[in-house]
């Protein structure tokens, strides 16, 4: 079985390695990076299929992260981390296509179900995809008759 | 009344002229009527003459002495132009007076004396002898004919030629007679019947009329006869002569002359001349009277014209003088609406003009004056009603420091009760303690008269502590000379509090954010250290070492966090001293130098700077480390520092300017700045400015961030030497 891979970004060095932690002691493939520009270099190089990202990080914010992020990889589910968890933030992520977020401080049980949901939304979403892929050849050959030809 | 006078005067002058015309229209008459009419109408004309002349003097009489009166009590009440105007119309009255009356005079004296003169000429006598010249013409020729009668008569009788028989011998000689004798008409009657007559060719025959029967009869009687007839033109004198002749009768002889028609008349007109003179001398008196009064009524219409000249001509002078006078009496109570109505054309209308003009020009001054007045006024009223209400304190003193305005808020504010503090000193006002600084600054402001801004100064009114904000600016009159100044003054202990509570809520939820932070690696590690004990695999000892390896990092970082907020709390008080503010910076300077070489520090020390200066040297040398250490931070510990201090003498207030070339102060962290627990360091306390702003403070100094030139941030800051 395929290990499904998180990335973290969070520019502090404890709530980095806790998180990578307990996410593999659940079985998840982890990596981590303290700023925006690392975490998109390597979203380049390497696919991921969840990403935790912390809102406020030094020089690029979370939000503007998570705008880059969806505008090149859609199918990417990213789930927020705020210490000032307001409305507003979290309203605004959401909008951007965030899957949901998580606030400050973490508890480990909320943390991996929620990785959990966010990544069985996102095989959900696939097999959507791929369901409708075979469908839409079938319906293709329907109606030869000489009529609809013409 | 103006209406009614003007009225009533040409009514005057109707009658007069009515009465002239009637008097010189009777008087025609009179001329006339001497002629032929009877002495009871020419009597009557004479006395209406007299009345006219007599209602006309009364008139003239009544409005001379009714204008002489008037203008008397004009004179009397000081009217203005009566003097002058009596002046004006005596002298016509005398002017014409003198001439008019010596002329009558004269005049009356002529008529008097050419009137006796005409009546003593021996008229009478020449008009007696002519007429008795001219009736013994008449009775010469009655005389005459009657002796031709009697010689015809004679020879008649004598040559008894009455006789039939020689009827023609008598035709031949009464013929041959009345050419011999001149005679105009030779007739011979016997008894009462005409036996023949002879008459001269050149009579008037139409109008020959036969002699009388009754007056044949009379002669034949003994009577003369005699008769003068008229005959056409002229007139027939007839005479006879009668004389009996026995067997035929009383003959009657007749002798006729012929006066011519012009003779005739002559002679009548010298009689109808006697009468009229006759009548004319009785009429001697009347006549004079007349004359008289023609002439005293002349005199008076010549002094009641030139009075009514004098009046007339003084009017025109004088009635624009006293409206003049009026309007200028009414201009001097303050009444300028005043317009001279008067369409003099002369020198006097130019005048009226340019009354008129200056009234006009006056009053729109006034006007324009009253306008601007009240403008003035409201606007006044507008500024102190401003001053009145606004919250903002404001005071104004002059260039002698005694107060001009100061408004409730002012008062209000500075927690004087006493009203009425114009016109008092402001060292007097404001002499108690509690006003030390503020006094101190407006001290300086007068002394030195340069602008203060925005000065925060505290004052504390009942225990309670009150910032102001002091702004002084001097007030300079229109030719720049110094009159004074201008205090306004801003209560900020509200927006203070206000902005510690804001500042304090920050604090608060920093500390918040700070405390969670490591709180999150705490509990996730715990979390995980209890479900991988519950596992017991043989990962769980490291994984139980690490999470316990992290809970101790994050507590140190927790009870850091806490260590330096105390120590904020616990800053020490700041402990004046004398100290150099150039040796601190220098001994501030030189560990950084060892430290980080990549760093430039660029020193510009002032001379100006007085030293040394009362500060806590401990507290500034933390002020200049916290300032560095940002910078060196900022700039990543590669680029150049500059620190420069100068002295501004006015202010009396030491500057020193810290800058640096890294990234510069984002206008919405510069806001914030000196607030508790601003960071741009995710590590940062954010206590590094606070401290450093609220040193400056305590030294009654300020702080303020600039963007540097051409990059970077630069740090003023301020202190009172």
């Amino acid at each position: 079985m395929i290990k499904d891979k998180i990335l973290v970004i969070d520019d502090e060095a404890g709530i980095r390695s806790s998180l990578k932690g307990i996410l593999e002691d659940e079985g998840f493939e982890v990596k981590t990076t303290e700023n925006g520009e690392d975490g998109l270099e390597i979203l380049k190089r390497q696919n991921f299929d969840l990403i935790l990202l912390d809102i406020w990080l030094p020089e690029m914010n979370g939000i503007d992260l998570l705008q880059k992020i969806k505008k090149s990889e859609e199918n990417l589910q990213v789930v927020m981390i705020s210490g000032h968890g307001t409305i507003e933030t979290a309203v605004k992520a959401t909008k951007l296509g965030a899957y949901d977020f998580l606030e400050k401080p973490l508890s480990l049980e909320k943390v991996v179900l929620t990785a959990k949901n966010a990544l069985k939304q996102k095989k959900l979403e696939e097999e959507n995809i791929q369901l409708r892929e075979k469908i839409k050849p079938r319906y293709q050959l329907v109606g030869k008759s000489p009529s609809i030809q013409k | 009344m103006e209406n009614s006078k003007k009225k009533g005067s040409r009514i005057i002058g109707a009658i007069i002229v009515l009465l002239i015309i009637l008097f010189f229209i009777i008087e025609f008459f009179v001329q006339k009527s001497q002629e032929f009419s009877p002495k009871l109408i020419t009597n009557f004309l004479l006395f209406s003459l007299y009345f006219i002349v007599f209602l006309l003097f009364l008139i003239l009489l009544f409005v001379l002495s009714r204008n002489l009166i008037k203008l008397y009590l004009e004179r009397k009440r000081k009217v203005v132009g009566a003097h002058f105007r009596t002046k004006l119309v005596l002298f016509f009255i005398a002017l014409s007076f003198i001439p008019t009356l010596l002329l009558f005079f004269f005049a009356s004296d002529l008529i008097n004396r050419n009137i006796e003169q005409w009546f003593k000429t021996p008229i009478d006598k020449i008009l007696s002898d002519t007429k008795s010249a001219a009736d013994g013409f008449y009775v010469q020729s009655e005389e005459l004919t009657l002796h031709y009668a009697q010689q015809l008569g004679k020879a008649i009788q004598t040559k008894k030629l009455i006789y039939p028989e020689k009827r023609g011998d008598l035709m031949n000689l009464t013929q041959e007679k009345l050419t011999e004798y001149k005679l105009d008409e030779i007739s011979i009657y016997i008894e009462e019947e005409e036996i023949f007559a002879y008459l001269n060719a050149n009579l008037p025959r139409q109008y020959y009329q036969d002699v009388k029967a009754n007056i044949i009869k009379r002669a034949h009687l003994g009577e003369v006869f005699r008769s003068i007839e008229a005959m056409g033109k002229g007139e027939l004198i007839r005479t006879g002569i009668s004389f009996n002749i026995p067997d035929v009768g009383n003959v009657l002889v007749i002798t006729g002359k012929f006066l011519p028609q012009n003779y005739a008349q002559k002679l009548n007109n010298i009689s109808a001349y006697v009468q009229r003179y006759r009548q004319l001398k009785i009429q001697k008196n009347p006549v004079k009277t007349l004359y008289i009064f023609t002439l005293v009524f002349i005199t008076l219409i010549i002094i009641f014209a030139a009075s009514w000249i004098g009046f007339h001509l003084a009017k025109g002078i004088t009635v624009p003088i006293e409206k003049l006078a009026q309007a200028t009496k009414e201009v001097s109570k303050g009444n300028l609406k005043v317009k001279v109505e008067d369409p003099a054309s002369d020198e006097l209308g130019i005048l009226i003009d340019s009354f008129n003009q200056m009234v006009t020009d006056l009053r729109e001054g006034q006007e324009n004056i009253a306008q601007k007045t009240s403008e003035l006024e409201a606007r006044k009223q507008y500024i102190e009603t401003i001053l009145e209400n606004i919250i903002t304190g404001v005071v104004t003193l002059d260039s002698k420091g005694i107060i001009n305005t100061i408004n409730p808020s002012a008062r209000e504010m500075l927690a004087l009760p006493e009203k009425n503090l114009i016109g008092k000193s402001y060292k007097d006002v404001l002499s108690h303690e509690k006003y030390r600084e503020i006094l101190k600054n407006i001290q300086l402001g007068l002394k030195n008269r340069y602008e203060l801004s925005e000065k925060e100064v505290n004052i504390n009114l009942d225990g309670q502590n009150t910032t102001v904000s002091l702004t002084l600016s001097p007030l300079r009159q229109p030719n720049n000379k110094f009159s004074g100044m201008i205090m306004v003054l801003d209560n900020l202990t509200q927006l203070i509090n206000a902005q510690k509570i804001a500042a304090w809520k920050e604090v608060a939820q920093r500390v918040a954010h700070e405390i969670k932070n490591p709180l999150t690696p705490i509990q996730l590690s715990a979390e995980r250290i209890i479900k991988n004990l519950r596992k017991k695999d043989q990962n769980s000892h490291a994984v139980i070492k690490e999470g316990a390896k992290t809970i101790l990092e994050e507590a140190s970082t927790i009870k850091s966090l806490a260590d330096e907020f105390s120590n904020f709390a616990r800053m020490p008080s700041v402990k004046f001293e004398s100290a150099d503010i150039h040796q601190i910076i220098d001994q501030t300077i030189s560990p950084f130098k060892g430290i980080f070489p990549e760093i430039e520090f660029d020193v510009l020390l002032s001379a100006d700077v007085p030293s040394p200066l009362q500060i806590d040297p401990e507290q500034m040398k933390r002020v200049y480390i916290n300032l560095i250490d940002n910078a060196i931070d900022a700039m990543k510990k590669k680029g150049k520092i500059r620190i420069q201090t100068s002295f501004d003498k006015n202010q009396q207030r030491v500057k020193i300017e810290i800058s640096d070339s890294g990234p510069g102060i984002s206008i919405r962290d510069k806001e914030k700045l000196f607030l508790p627990d601003f960071s741009t360091k995710k590590k940062g306390t954010g206590l590094g400015l606070a401290i450093v702003n609220r040193i400056i403070k305590e030294h009654n100094g300020s702080i303020i961030v600039e963007n540097n030139q051409p990059q970077g941030a630069k740090f003023i800051i301020q202190i009172p030497s």
